[in-house]
């Protein structure tokens, strides 16, 4: 536990590392009481439609062309956001912890095979990676997850190879081969523990961007039309872009904080570790 | 008497670019029980590469590696592990050679899970046994190694090779990362787990001042090969090997240097014949054209063509830093 | 033993000495609070002298050298105390004055050869670069210099080396190069951290010979900063131990070796293994000394070493004992100094 202490004490240095966290944690809250702040379908009518924000009391920010709650909108679709983005980026750290350990490790012709068709995935750009994936199978929030994991994997593999491969150098690892230590516990219990820190650190970002494909993939009418998203929303309110622009404003800058609290976040965990990576 | 460990004709070559290097260019030693062997050289001769083959490490190119008589080369499974367990090593470097994120109760513990020994608390009271061997603080074992001096983790390093109760433990350049008050602690601590284990050394140096303390016997090595192999004390009064006198009157107080560059050439392109020709004050034509192969001189083994003669030279000379 | 010339060692000496530490004190600023690193040194050198600075790591030799040349990052560590250089103080000076004296007056040489040289700068733009620094001269008169700078490190080769990348270099010839570099405009001081101490044991005792060559050859002085009491012997005109930031012994380098008077100096000594077999080939024990190096943030009280020292009597615990005469012609900080029991 010591660590972590010490861990919080490196991290709050940073103001705005400790702002980016205040706000993430805002969004979790609201996430996990959706249904305490905005009871009741965010699909429902609610009131009117197109009631600007403040127009009319019991929904600050008004109401959509159909005269859904924006409020219950945004609420309920942080879950969605945040589930998606956090779902997509475990899968694509799975994915790619996983190849980048085993190129790392063994190196020489696994390595080569593996590193070439990372490069390979890598030389597609992603988000067409993933409207090609979303548009061949149907746009469910599974298959979306699935698109953006499999998109976005390589940068894990390449960083986690990269630790791998001068970890595995590195004395304590062949002091564990000469106790006769099996390699698959080396890997598990030496080698991946120590190569983690740039993994959590690139992984903030990529909750952040995962969110963003799952928005943009939504605007272009390839979201989950069953589940309500901030992307769902943006892509609703594009048609009334000009009329009414806070439906696209509102979603738009629930996406803008979360992904600048992720991305602060990131920044902090990157000063709160790699210090202590370079110490020891 | 069958030597405890016996390296037949060992070489190790790597590819690189440019060709082969020769890291290791046919090896052989003997090491009886309870001996210390010590291994001298400088950068480039091979003796870190000789260390990790003899480890298993790195796999040979040519040659064996035999443990009591036992080939190790084509072990596997459960015999190389038991093979593992009459084998440790010592690495140099004490902030790389334990787990930064392990605490020592965890790292010392290690070997015995490995090799399914005891029970959990068994393993902590063999644990605690282990840290006092090697005179460290009975609370370590709750700490990380960055808590711990450079000293201190070198001591952790030796008590995890000492776990299992080893025959022979190969120490590679163990002190030569430490300042020299704790490098004479460290020297002392592996001389009395000796007296008091019967382990027996492989020990790796380029300090031949710790080598011939620490050591029965010396091997010294240039280029990928053994040059003089002699009793730890000899050695010191009466080198046979120009490299050797070389060697001895650089670290010699009061020695005399040249301020002229003449280094030891790649071992990417070793030089024809006898290795160290082109640096030897007492060069022949034979030198360069035949590569002198180890044989007994004077109770000792040399590799040099013109041995006698040297040393004859050198009688009334008296021995540098002697 | 010592063959070199001693112009210390008569004491006769009139000049003022070329540089003159006076209660130099150095503290890092750590994330736990200040850490005294160097507390109170004085040191002089004369010109043309050699000054070994030896201790073991964390003891404050290399901090001194740095803050010498104002090295140290201010926003990390505060120098107090006075640096005389010339009779000029350094730690005084303007930045654009500091940056005149460093490679040109007092030079450096680092310990290690294969992070010192850019790599993708050949040895030739090295040498050019730092003379043109400070010597208004032309490429060409450059180039011209730098060659004589190889061919007076004994480099071989030294026209073809010019054109050459770092990495093509042995390590003993990268130290060859930051050598030439650091003569480039004939210092009047060379401060040399560790210069020999990533190098093979033939390469050291040839980088060696070559600075005391030069320093015959220039007249440059030396302060040699190292934790190797062999390379001292025969190399210094006179030695200064240091421990725990505090300067514990200074005296002729031919008298540390043959009546060390600090406890501490005569367990470095005694703990160096060098011919610890007896006339039959047994082994004659290194004797060690106990416990670690304290932490400069809680040294010890009193004397820093009477934690490990074994002729630590109660008054070692209480005061801090001050450097005086020695028996002969040094300085030694102990109460109980003199040969050991």
């Amino acid at each position: 536990m010591g660590g972590l202490i010490g861990f919080w004490r490196l991290y709050r240095r940073r103001r705005m590392a400790v702002a980016g966290a205040s706000a993430l944690l805002g969004v979790f809250l609201v996430a996990l009481l959706a249904a305490v702040i905005s009871p009741g379908d965010p699909w429902d009518m609610a009131g009117r439609p197109l009631l600007w924000p403040g127009q009319e009391v019991g929904f600050p920010f008004g109401t959509d062309v159909l005269g859904r709650d924006i409020l219950a909108g945004v609420v309920h679709g942080s879950r969605v956001s945040l589930a998606i983005g956090f779902a997509a980026t475990m899968a694509a750290l799975l994915l790619g912890v996983t190849i980048g350990a085993i190129a790392g490790y063994f190196g020489g012709y696994v390595d080569d095979v593996l590193m070439r068709f990372t490069e390979i995935v890598q030389t597609i750009p992603s988000f067409l990676l993933i409207l090609v994936l979303v548009a061949i199978f149907s746009p469910s929030a599974v298959n979306i997850v699935i698109a953006i994991s499999v998109s976005t994997w390589p940068p894990v593999a390449r960083l986690v190879r990269a630790e791998f491969l001068s970890l595995r150098e590195r004395e304590f690892v062949q002091a564990c081969i000469v106790l006769g230590m099996s390699r698959p516990r080396i890997i598990l219990t030496q080698v991946l523990p120590n190569s983690l820190a740039p993994v959590v650190v690139i992984s903030s970002v990529m909750v952040a961007s995962a969110i963003l494909n799952e928005a943009s993939l939504a605007f272009l009418g390839l979201g989950d039309p069953n589940i309500m998203s901030w992307g769902t929303m943006i892509s609703i309110g594009r048609n009334s872009l000009r009329t009414a622009w806070y439906m696209v404003a509102i979603p738009g800058i629930a996406i803008i904080i979360t992904v600048m609290a992720l991305n602060l976040v990131g920044e902090g965990l990157n000063d709160a570790l790699n210090p202590r990576l370079r110490g020891r | 008497m069958t030597p405890l460990l016996e390296l037949r004709g060992l070489a190790r070559h790597f590819a690189v670019r440019g060709g082969t290097l020769r890291a290791l260019d046919g090896v052989d030693l003997a090491l009886n029980p309870g001996e210390t062997l010590g291994i001298v050289g400088e950068s480039g001769c091979g003796k870190t590469t000789l260390a990790k083959t003899v480890i298993g490490l790195q796999a040979p190119t040519a040659g064996e590696v035999l443990l009591e008589g036992q080939p190790i080369a084509a072990l596997k499974g459960g015999p190389l592990k038991a093979v593992r367990r009459r084998m440790q090593m010592v690495f140099q470097d004490p902030f790389g050679s334990l787990n930064p994120r392990a605490t020592v109760g965890r790292i010392l513990r290690e070997p015995f899970i490995v090799h399914g020994l005891g029970t959990r608390a068994e393993q902590w009271r063999w644990a605690e046994e282990l840290v006092e061997k090697v005179g460290l603080p009975s609370d370590s074992l709750r700490r990380h190694p960055h808590e711990f001096s450079g000293g201190q983790r070198q001591r952790i390093g030796i008590a995890r090779a000492l776990a299992l109760r080893p025959a022979l433990i190969v120490c590679d350049e163990p002190v030569s990362a430490l300042d020299v008050s704790v490098q004479a602690q460290v020297l002392n601590l592996l001389l009395d787990l000796q007296q008091a284990e019967g382990i027996s050394y492989l020990f790796i140096s380029h300090d031949l001042g710790v080598v011939e303390y620490i050591a029965d016997r010396v091997a010294v090595m240039y280029l990928g090969r053994v040059v003089e192999l002699s009793d730890a004390h000899r050695i010191w009064e009466r080198p046979l090997h120009p490299y050797t006198r070389r060697l001895l009157s650089a670290v010699a107080i009061g020695g005399a240097g040249q301020a002229s560059a003449d280094e030891v050439p790649s071992p990417l392109n070793p030089p024809s014949g006898c290795r160290y020709h082109p640096r030897c004050p007492f060069v022949q034509d034979r030198c360069r054209s035949e590569a002198p192969a180890l044989r007994q001189l004077e109770g000792a083994q040399v590799a040099c063509h013109f041995a006698e003669k040297i040393a004859a030279s050198h009688a009334d000379d008296p021995a540098p830093g002697g | 033993m010592a063959q070199a010339t001693d112009p210390g060692a008569d004491g006769a000496n009139p000049a003022p000495p070329l540089l003159r530490l006076r209660g130099v004190s150095v503290t890092f600023k750590t994330s736990k609070g200040l850490s005294p690193v160097v507390r109170g040194l004085d040191l002089d050198i004369r010109a043309g002298e050699t000054v070994a600075l030896v201790g073991e790591s964390g003891c404050g030799k290399s901090v001194t050298a740095l803050s010498i040349l104002r090295l140290l990052p201010p926003a990390h560590a505060s120098i107090g105390g006075s640096i005389l250089f010339e009779g000029r103080d350094l730690l005084s000076l303007p930045l654009k004055d500091m940056q005149d004296v460093r490679g040109d007056s007092i030079s450096m040489v680092f310990q290690e050869p294969m992070t010192s040289l850019n790599p993708v700068m050949t040895i030739g733009e090295h040498l050019v670069e730092t003379i043109r620094q400070h010597r208004r001269v032309s490429r060409a008169e450059a180039l011209r210099q730098g060659i004589e700078l190889l061919k007076a490190v004994r480099m071989p080769d030294p026209e073809r080396r010019m054109a050459e990348y770092p990495h093509r270099l042995s390590g003993g010839q990268r130290q060859r190069v930051m050598i030439a570099r650091a003569i480039a405009c004939r210092p009047k001081l060379l401060l040399a951290d560790e210069p020999t101490t990533a190098l093979d044991v033939t390469v050291q005792a040839q980088i060696l010979a070559l600075l005391r060559q030069l320093q015959q050859d220039f007249g440059i002085a030396i302060l040699l900063i190292t934790h190797d009491l062999r390379v001292v012997a025969d190399f210094a005109d006179r030695v200064v131990v240091m421990y725990a930031g505090r300067k514990v012994e200074d005296t002729v380098a031919g008298r540390l070796f043959g009546a060390p008077q600090h406890p501490y100096t005569q367990g470095l000594l005694a703990a160096t293994p060098r011919g610890m077999r007896d006339a039959a080939g047994g082994r004659r024990r290194l004797r060690e000394i106990a416990g670690t190096v304290p932490d400069p943030m809680a040294p010890p009280p009193g004397c820093p070493f009477q934690p490990r020292c074994s002729r630590a009597i109660e008054q070692c615990g209480r005061e801090l004992p001050l450097l005086g005469p020695a028996d002969g012609d040094g300085l030694v900080a102990c109460f109980r100094p003199g040969a050991a029991p």
